[in-house]
């Protein structure tokens, strides 16, 4: 059972969950430490970014084109929804649960109209098949999930720490209201960074598709394990989501080849341990 | 007491509670009207859901506890009761088992609010729930795992017993009524009270009208079961929540109630006053559990089959806080009316727009949020006033020429 072969699958197979739950879980943390918003919609900005991207791969052919345009759909879907609606209702954090749930569960139908029930999937050409490193087989798609998480993740490092707009939206995740006593527009600001959340999880969500494959239930699913993830890193901290989704991946990975039975009751269970010894998460800032 | 004084009295309550007795009355005749026994078990059902609603509120409108695992305490609820009724216990005394374990559930969370708070709280709640719902789910020998339990019947439900009793109750209710209206024209009561008193005599005339000699059919054709126990399952979803409200109001009005909201609205403010936060927090989630449990008894033999899915995964807990927040928080009405609207509209979507309802109610929440905030019962509660002038004023109007005609 625990030969070595075994534990590199399981190894990798968690890596790559791992940057599929970064994807997600970093826009989650920074929406909610920016703008104090629980976005239940997240997990649904996820499968609409599969499932859209599934149709754009069929379109076009290509995977790029599918990823980017996932990306940009995200991006406009979430700027929308901030703009026409969360907006109103800031500052009510009961309302704002409320909202993103309905919109979860308009999104759920939207893809159940759309796209119907039957799972949906595509292999992008060169990614398929496997590939020998080191001696141990694994599956390129993976590898690939694992560069691509460890490219975004850079990207948006650099984005958030290099950037002017991005210390702002760090500035804004320490205190909104003073951000905006130096005269900045922070609602500007929630808007982007809501829209970059967005599209951060479609294009999770179309990369997970050649793996994982979209189902229509796939919103609620990535939306509670990525909030295990936000948890476990600390909410709102953009460090704690990637050493979050890490810890969680790996776990994951494991317990699904050597615990299949028990893999979500081990994530609640270690985001519980975690909030009772912690409560602030991993990487978050007591406050 | 004279009888004269007890009569006196009866029409004094009467008077001062018209709007809540004639809900009552409606929600006790609704078996004898309703058109079909669809509606019957739809309003059952939507009476359990209020009562797990009205549970809801107590830890989250009264005290401000967001919880995100409620469906745990329903789910508990309904599975110690399926258990333990299945052990062939008495009914009464698994419906008791189950609120016990409801409230430990309650404590438990009570318990957390010592170690986290806000937002954490939420979360862990919803971890906790979701750990219990991984658990039923996987232990076979408990819970039956992923296919749930069949809960049978309770044969103390399929006497005939509660039909008569009901029937005892409404001819009482009858005769009081009756004795009232003669009294109001003697003494020459406001219009108002006698109009509100004669509605409600001719109602349970009605009902007693229209539902003895179906009965009376029943019974001598050696009735089809089936039929009564929908009825009776009925009465039973409507007591234990009628009980529970007035419990509940009870204990959201005394002193510990006041304390309650104290907490919700300062923190702070309540510590430094001298009451131990902790304590009440604890009072308010077993409260709160208790009435959870009660629910998931009542649902559990109601639907005849529960599984981890349909009584202990977080869409109950989305669905409970959808009433809660439709109805208005804090207000115990607010959320059993939600309750009642929402499970109403779901069903009657599956009628007209299928397997999409799910959809359409996707977007009322959102025209709820944008434009009713705070719920039905709140926003009735700040605008309400200005709209029955409103409406005063409109009846006027429409009155004044017609007056005016009678004088010409």
């Amino acid at each position: 059972m625990f030969e070595p072969s075994i534990i590199v699958a399981a190894i990798v197979d968690g890596l790559a969950f791992a940057m599929l739950l970064f994807l997600i879980a970093s826009g989650f943390s920074i929406i909610f430490g920016l703008m104090g918003i629980l976005n239940f919609a997240h997990g649904a900005f996820f499968m609409m970014g599969a499932y859209v991207g599934v149709t754009l791969y069929f379109w076009s052919g290509s995977f790029l084109v599918a990823l980017v345009g996932a990306c940009l759909f995200g991006l406009g879907l979430g700027a929308i929804i901030e703009i026409t609606t969360l907006r109103r209702v800031h500052g009510n954090p009961i309302a704002q649960i409320m909202l993103t749930l309905g919109y979860l569960l308009i999104f759920s139908q939207v893809v159940l109209i759309v796209w119907g029930r039957v799972p949906a999937i595509f292999y992008p050409e060169g990614l398929s098949g496997a590939t020998t490193f080191l001696g141990f087989r694994f599956p390129v798609y993976r590898a690939f999930l694992i560069f691509l998480g460890l490219a975004v993740a850079t990207a948006t490092y650099v984005f958030l720490t290099k950037t002017r707009t991005g210390t702002i939206v760090r500035a804004g995740t320490e205190d909104s209201e003073m951000v905006e006593a130096l005269g900045i527009n922070v609602k500007r600001f929630f808007t982007l960074t809501f829209g970059l959340g967005a599209a951060l999880a479609a294009l999770g969500g179309v990369a997970a598709v050649p793996w994982l494959a979209a189902t229509p239930l796939m919103g609620s699913s990535w939306l509670f394990i990525s909030l295990v993830v936000t948890v476990v890193g600390g909410l709102g901290s953009f460090k704690g989501s990637f050493y979050g989704s890490l810890l969680i991946g790996l776990l994951h990975g494991l317990s699904e080849y050597f615990f299949p039975q028990l893999t979500f009751v081990i994530d609640f269970l270690a985001m519980m341990v975690v909030l009772l010894i912690r409560p602030e998460g991993l990487f978050g800032e007591k406050k | 007491m004279t009888m004269a004084a007890i009569i006196g009295r009866i029409s004094e309550v009467l008077a001062k509670k018209k709007s809540m007795l004639a809900v009552l009355a409606l929600l006790f005749a609704v078996p004898f009207f309703a058109p079909s026994r669809y509606y019957v078990i739809l309003f059952a059902e939507v009476l359990i859901w209020a009562l797990l609603a009205m549970s809801y509120d107590l830890a989250l409108g009264y005290t401000g506890l967001v919880s995100f695992g409620h469906a745990a305490m329903f789910g508990v609820g309904a599975y110690a009761c399926a258990i333990i009724f299945r052990m062939s216990f008495p009914f009464w005394l698994a419906v008791l088992a189950a609120m016990a374990f409801g409230a430990l559930i309650g404590l438990v969370f009570g318990v957390l609010t010592l170690r986290v708070g806000g937002i954490y709280y939420s979360l862990v709640t919803l971890a906790v729930a979701e750990v219990i719902f991984a658990v039923f789910n996987k232990w076979v020998e408990l819970s039956g795992g992923e296919t749930g339990l069949s809960v049978p019947r309770p044969s103390e439900l399929r006497s005939d017993l509660l039909v008569y009793l009901m029937f005892a109750v409404a001819i009482l209710v009858t005769a009081i009524l009756m004795v009232v209206v003669v009294r109001d024209l003697i003494k020459r009561s406001s219009t108002k009270i006698r109009i509100i008193h004669s509605v409600l005599l001719i109602l349970f005339i009605a009902l007693l009208i229209y539902s003895v000699p179906s009965k009376l059919d029943l019974v001598s054709q050696g009735s089809p079961k089936d039929i009564q126990t929908m009825n009776i399952y009925y009465v039973l979803a409507l007591v234990p929540l009628v009980l529970s409200y007035l419990a509940a109001s009870r204990i959201v009005n005394s002193p510990v109630g006041r304390i309650f909201v104290a907490i919700r609205e300062n923190e702070e403010r309540t510590r430094m006053l001298g009451y131990s936060i902790f304590k009440y927090r604890l009072i308010s989630s077993a409260f709160s559990g208790l009435f959870a449990g009660l629910a998931g008894a009542l649902y559990a033999p109601f639907i005849l089959s529960i599984s981890p899915t349909s009584v202990l995964s977080s869409s109950v807990t989305i669905n409970v806080l959808l009433y809660s927040i439709l109805g208005g928080l804090g207000t115990l009405v607010g959320p059993m009316i939600g309750a009642g609207i929402i499970t109403f509209l779901a069903n009657e979507l599956t009628g007209y727009v299928g397997e999409y309802w799910m959809f359409v109610l996707g977007l009322f929440y959102l025209l709820v949020i944008m434009f009713l905030p705070y719920g039905i019962m709140v926003t009735w509660k700040i605008k309400g006033t200005s709209v029955r002038r409103t409406l005063k004023k409109l009846f006027e109007s429409i009155r004044k020429p017609t007056s005016k005609e009678v004088s010409q």
